[in-house]
């Protein structure tokens, strides 16, 4: 089955990035497809690149990253929620005096029609956090 | 609000058949004569009004949060369907997606 996520919450702080971290490994065990993972409102947080959690903690950014590197799932960030919230990927951030790229590594920054792709496309749109 | 309606857009502008439903507190970002920038915030009535541009005509409203809030239709920006909660109920599970906020 072709599965697309939507996370809504940022790390830490709820329940939904772990939720949806721990459903993607089950799913992918199971043969489903994770066609996109797709970061709105404050999950956006999910892809701070400067997160850097204690070291007897989980990394919740660092998982999402090694989740791409290992599967190729495609990590998406909306643009217009991480603008407000200060997460400038490098184009932008070059144009708006930012830091280089505030995204780590697996992640990339495009607009909510990537959102729309997913539901058109995908079995199944599972929502984490409100 | 804003994200929210966002998804509201995109999703007509992707052809998506759009309905929305307003319940709980909800109701009230569909009253009238707001003062936005009181607050400093972004007026939305030109969204709602402008919902229909987008052939989104489907809104409907709790009525049981209407009546403890004794807000009545023609105290609301656009033109709404009142509908019981049992009601909206049996449309939302009609729905491929739903989102909410």
């Amino acid at each position: 089955m072709k599965i697309s996520l939507q996370i809504n919450a940022s790390p830490y702080q709820h329940q939904a990035a772990d939720s949806a971290w721990h459903f993607i490994q089950a799913a992918i065990l199971s043969g489903h497809d994770i066609c996109r993972v797709f970061f709105y409102h404050d999950g956006v947080f999910n892809a701070l690149r400067d997160s850097r959690p204690p070291g007897d903690e989980r990394d919740v950014v660092k998982r999402w990253s090694e989740l791409h590197a290992k599967h190729g799932v495609d990590l998406v960030v909306c643009v217009s929620s991480a603008q407000r919230r200060g997460l400038l990927e490098q184009t932008v951030a070059k144009k708006l005096g930012g830091y280089q790229s505030a995204l780590a590594d697996g992640f990339r920054i495009a607009g909510l029609g990537l959102l729309m792709e997913a539901l058109i496309d995908a079995d199944r749109h599972i929502t984490f956090g409100d | 609000m804003q994200e929210f309606l966002d998804i509201v857009l995109m999703a007509s502008a992707f052809d998506q058949r759009v309905v929305l439903v307003f319940e709980g507190d909800g109701i009230y970002a569909l009253m009238k004569d707001q003062q936005a920038e009181v607050l400093d915030l972004k007026d939305n009535s030109l969204i709602f009004n402008a919902l229909s541009i987008y052939d989104i005509n489907d809104i409907s409203v709790e009525k049981e949060s209407m009546q403890a809030r004794s807000i009545s239709v023609d105290q609301l920006l656009i033109p709404v369907i009142t509908s019981s909660r049992h009601e909206l109920k049996q449309r939302l599970q009609l729905a491929d997606q739903v989102f909410s906020l």
